[in-house]
């Protein structure tokens, strides 16, 4: 790999090697150690140790206040460009042209190389949920609505979905499209079925919200208002349902209370009986 | 620590907790998604190193060992050469404890009501529900991946990934006979989903190629459930004894790709191209099981419904999915930049058209609606160009168009085209400020929309019964504004302060009935102070604020156009969740850290109707799902020597919720049985002690 440079216009000497960056750095060794930067296997990649992402230390050491060859120092892109000198692939293949490339995010702001709390990935904060958090509040707050998929019990993370370093789909999902990511762990839900539901093909996010909801299964306005949106049909469809049709009301149905619509319309993403074209098979 | 023929295998740290749990009520919720019942709690991280300084390595991490949320990884690498990791990670998903259970299970998939009730009359199944066995409802779900990797960070590297899951339990489903016989019982629940990758990978100086195949498939060990009639104990044409319902079938997914990325003259290009082929070949069901019923043929011949007349045994459906995207992005000059983008997404259902002399309707009679299965397909386009303009060394500004355009097969519009333009900001204005913002706003225009498209399922002319004058919010004209203002300050070392917004609006003006309106709206507030490393402090406070506004007809028979049989909702939901803690390292071998989340939800749903129709008047509702968590949390340890720390940890949460839709449910309502499990309120306490060993 070429080594960084504190300022890409100015001379920073000659490699002097990471024992010398030791001598006064001492500190920086330990916490290394357990990382994969700080083993031997890292000279596979690279023998410039310390130098491999500071650039050489030559002038450092001539004059160590007026040339400091501080990472943070650089410009956003200056920055990645660091670390894309060895990770450029796996999950960093699309880094370039992403929505956080493109807002100047760098790979610090997540990820500490010297320090960090998440030993998994080197996250700065204590989980990758917590680390998204910083800057997607409104994801926060959906994490702790009452319908939510298991990340603040952390049995799943924002990394599991989303690709942080960049993708070629819609939101930074991984798979081809938000549909096809769902179906990773949803797989029963893939079809096609011999009926299917047209906007379930189409967009989970049609009718879900996938980081929180304060109704059942993650929707995004409750049943049965969320399918009078679509069906305000003739008879049930298009009735009104208000305070007096629910369970303990004036004159209850069983189209609003429990799972109201879908009581009976309960093969909503699709179904394989013959005679389940209205979706209650 | 030992060591073995230069490699040094150690015990890093073991965790060991003793909980204590006191929670008030038999509410499922507060453990979801966790096992946080009495008992011991173990974790432990064993490592493993090559007495070379580290060039292989080795770490077992286990949490959680034996409970039902454990979660096991093993990691091993040869740095510069290859890597394995294996996660297995356990999930438990509970719906609901003490649900009513008032059907006998002789398998799992079979659920029977008892002969001596089974068809008599409502008090006495009534009196017989009400004195039923109660079960809990969940499933657990167990999660495997394992990666090998190759020359990871080199110029050519490989990977193979195998994942399973297996999820095993039970969950709430419900069918119906009629409007007045709903039933609702588990569904019996034992997936597995199974997935391997082959992946290789190029990484040049200036460019790279990544391709690989991808197999997933999914198998349901049970095909169907079969339910009684609870009001019916002997079958016949038009009374049905039993229903079956079709559980989730067999499906696979065989997926290639190929993506790259490149660096030529000035420019920079990445994309990709992906075929995901989509198949399920499940054997067909009967119409019905309902023995007592029978078809009628296209040629007017009969036969039983419960065995024959099916045009084919099996589905044989299959979508092909075709991804191509490709980017390209350049600088113009020492302040401008260029980026383009364009994809197309192509879903292609292939699934042959399967003609249907008629149906069951819900497994009480033989219905000879003519019916045609529909191989929905669509494709959708996107291109983009962004101009972006360095103002200053610290920011940013770029103007980006998008067009986003829908072509559906069998859909009630058939062409829809978005276009939206979008300003954003992006600045770093001193050290301690950053400061980024955006606008977008864009218009849906599609062809015509044809009301009957929603009949294409039926071979004979039908009338259309759903408002001509709807648009489903998914394909309709609409306007939306998109916009955010998020600033960080970071006004010395130790304090950092960050507020912002965001929002947005979906109007669907053009439409007279269906999605009127949505709009939400965000604000946030976040302070941290940490003056040392012995010291951190924060509190956040972010609202959320929903408005959806709907209007519909309410029609009888026929379709109404008396403008008096309108009615509307706007709903409301306001969403405030804040938090605080702080977290301290005095340095006398005592640390505490301590928190406290409250996320509280108001909701309101209000009806509006003129008077004279039908409706003529509602009543609003005023727990269109009010709900409120709060949740404590304090951990309090202390460092005995430099291997062994201990503490005690408390937990409390406290969960109410006052629920439209679930207010006043009982496990019978006329003509409808229901299991009604308990995953409502909840005061819990937790209390632990641990100790944690540094070996």
């Amino acid at each position: 790999p070429t080594a960084a440079r504190s300022s890409p216009s100015e001379d920073p000497g000659d490699y002097v090697g990471s024992e010398e960056c030791m001598a006064c750095h001492e500190g920086y060794q330990e916490k290394l150690a357990m990382t994969p930067h700080g083993k031997a296997g890292f000279a596979a990649l690279s023998n410039r140790g310390c130098e491999t992402c500071h650039g050489p230390g030559g002038k450092h050491i001539e004059d160590p206040e007026a040339y400091q060859p501080l990472i943070l120092a650089l410009s956003p892109d200056e920055q990645n460009e660091v670390c894309q000198q060895c990770h450029a692939g796996g999950t960093q293949f699309f880094w370039q042209g992403s929505m956080h490339e493109s807002r100047d995010v760098t790979c610090t702001t997540c990820h500490g190389v010297h320090s960090y709390e998440a030993e998994v990935n080197q996250i700065k904060a204590a989980s990758v949920q917590e680390q998204c958090y910083s800057c997607h509040k409104d994801i926060r707050a959906q994490a702790w609505k009452r319908s939510h998929h298991p990340i603040r019990e952390g049995r799943i993370s924002c990394s599991d979905c989303h690709n942080p370093h960049g993708a070629q789909s819609p939101k930074m999902v991984y798979a081809a499209s938000i549909n096809e990511q769902c179906y990773s762990c949803h797989a029963e839900k893939r079809g096609p079925f011999l009926w299917d539901h047209a906007p379930v093909r189409e967009d989970c996010t049609a009718c879900h919200t996938p980081h929180g909801s304060n109704h059942l299964k993650l929707q995004k306005t409750s049943v049965p208002y969320i399918c009078q949106q679509c069906h305000s049909n003739t008879r049930h469809p298009g009735t009104l349902y208000d305070r007096t049709r629910l369970a303990d009301g004036t004159n209850p149905a069983n189209r609003e209370f429990s799972r109201a619509c879908l009581n009976c319309h309960s093969a909503i993403h699709g179904s394989n009986h013959p005679s389940g074209w209205a979706l209650m098979r | 620590p030992a060591e073995d023929d230069g490699f040094r295998l150690w015990v890093d740290t073991v965790d060991l907790w003793v909980l204590e749990l006191d929670q008030d009520t038999k509410s499922s919720k507060f453990q979801e998604y966790r096992d946080l019942g009495s008992g011991l709690w173990a974790g432990m991280k064993l490592y493993g190193e090559s007495a070379d300084g580290g060039n292989r390595n080795f770490a077992i991490r286990l949490k959680g060992i034996g409970r039902e949320d454990g979660r096991y990884n093993l990691d091993y690498r040869v740095e510069g050469k290859y890597s394995f990791a294996l996660d297995y990670n356990k999930i438990p998903h509970r719906f609901g404890n003490d649900a009513n259970m008032p059907w006998d299970r002789p398998a799992l998939n079979r659920l029977e009501f008892p002969d001596p009730v089974q068809g008599v009359d409502q008090d006495e199944i009534l009196a017989f529900v009400a004195s039923a066995d109660r079960i809990n409802l969940g499933l657990q779900r167990d999660r495997t991946r394992a990666q090998f990797d190759r020359g990871k960070l080199q110029r050519w590297a490989w990977s193979v990934a195998y994942t399973h899951e297996n999820r095993n339990g039970d969950r709430p489903l419900s069918a119906a006979f009629g409007f007045g016989n709903v039933q609702e019982f588990p569904e019996p629940i034992n997936y597995d989903t199974t997935g391997v990758e082959l992946a290789g990978e190029f990484n040049g100086d200036n460019g790279g190629l990544r391709f690989g195949y991808r197999y997933s498939e999914f198998e349901n060990q049970f095909g169907s459930v079969v339910w009684d009639n609870p009001f019916n104990a002997v079958e016949a044409d038009r009374n049905p004894s039993r229903g079956r319902y079709d559980l989730a079938p067999n499906n696979e997914a065989d997926l290639f790709f190929v993506e790259g990325r490149a660096r030529v003259g000035g420019w920079w290009f990445n994309g990709n191209l992906v075929q995901n082929t989509m198949s399920q070949s499940d054997q067909l069901l009967p119409y019905t099981i309902n023995t007592g019923i029978e078809g009628e043929g296209f040629d007017g011949s009969t036969f039983p419904a419960a065995g024959a007349g099916l045009p084919v045994a099996r589905a044989n459906n299959e979508a092909e999915v075709l991804t191509f995207s490709l980017n390209a992005g350049t600088a113009l000059g020492e302040d401008w930049s260029l980026t383009l983008r364009y994809r197309n997404y192509d879903y292609d259902n292939s699934s042959p058209r399967l003609r249907f002399p008629g149906y069951v309707r819900l497994d009480e009679r033989w219905n000879d609606d003519g019916l045609i299965t529909v191989p929905y397909s669509y494709a959708r386009e996107n291109m983009g160009i962004e101009l972006g303009w360095d103002v200053t060394d610290t920011t940013n500004l770029s103007l980006a168009w998008t067009t986003e355009s829908w072509e559906r097969d069998f859909r009630e519009v058939r062409d829809a085209d978005e276009d939206t333009f979008k300003l954003s900001l992006n600045s770093r204005p001193s050290k301690k400020a950053t400061v980024r913002a955006s606008w977008a706003t864009g218009e849906r225009t599609t062809s015509e929309y044809i009301t009957e498209a929603q009949l294409v399922f039926f071979l004979d002319p039908h009338s259309i019964d759903n408002l001509p004058g709807l648009r489903k919010y998914d394909q309709a004209e609409r306007d939306v504004d998109d916009y955010e203002v998020a600033v960080q300050l970071y006004p010395s070392d130790a304090w950092n302060v960050s507020f912002g917004f965001s929002g947005r609006d979906e109007d669907y003006g053009k439409s007279e009935f269906g999605l009127i309106a949505d709009e939400v709206g965000n604000l946030n507030f976040e302070l941290g102070y940490t003056p040392g490393a012995h010291l951190n402090f924060y509190l956040f406070a972010h609202d959320e604020d929903r408005d959806v506004f709907q209007q519909n007809r309410q029609s009888g028979r026929s379709i109404s156009t008396d403008p008096a049989d309108n009615w509307s909702i706007a709903l409301n939901e306001d969403t405030l969740t804040w938090g605080a803690g702080v977290s301290s390292d005095p340095g006398n071998g005592w640390t505490f850290d301590l928190s406290i989340n409250i996320s509280d939800t108001d909701g309101e749903a209000d009806f509006t109707t003129p008077p004279g129709g039908s409706p003529s008047e509602a009543v609003d509702i005023d727990n269109y799902e009010d709900i409120e968590l709060t949740a404590v949390r304090l951990k309090v340890g202390y460092k005995l020597n430099d291997r062994v720390t201990c503490g005690a940890y408390y937990l409390h949460e406290n969960y109410t919720i006052n629920s439209f839709i679930l207010q006043g449910l009982q496990p019978f309502l006329a003509g409808t049985l229901l299991l009604v499990p308990n995953d409502g309120d909840y005061r819990a306490n937790l209390v632990a002690v641990y100790a944690k060993f540094k070996i």
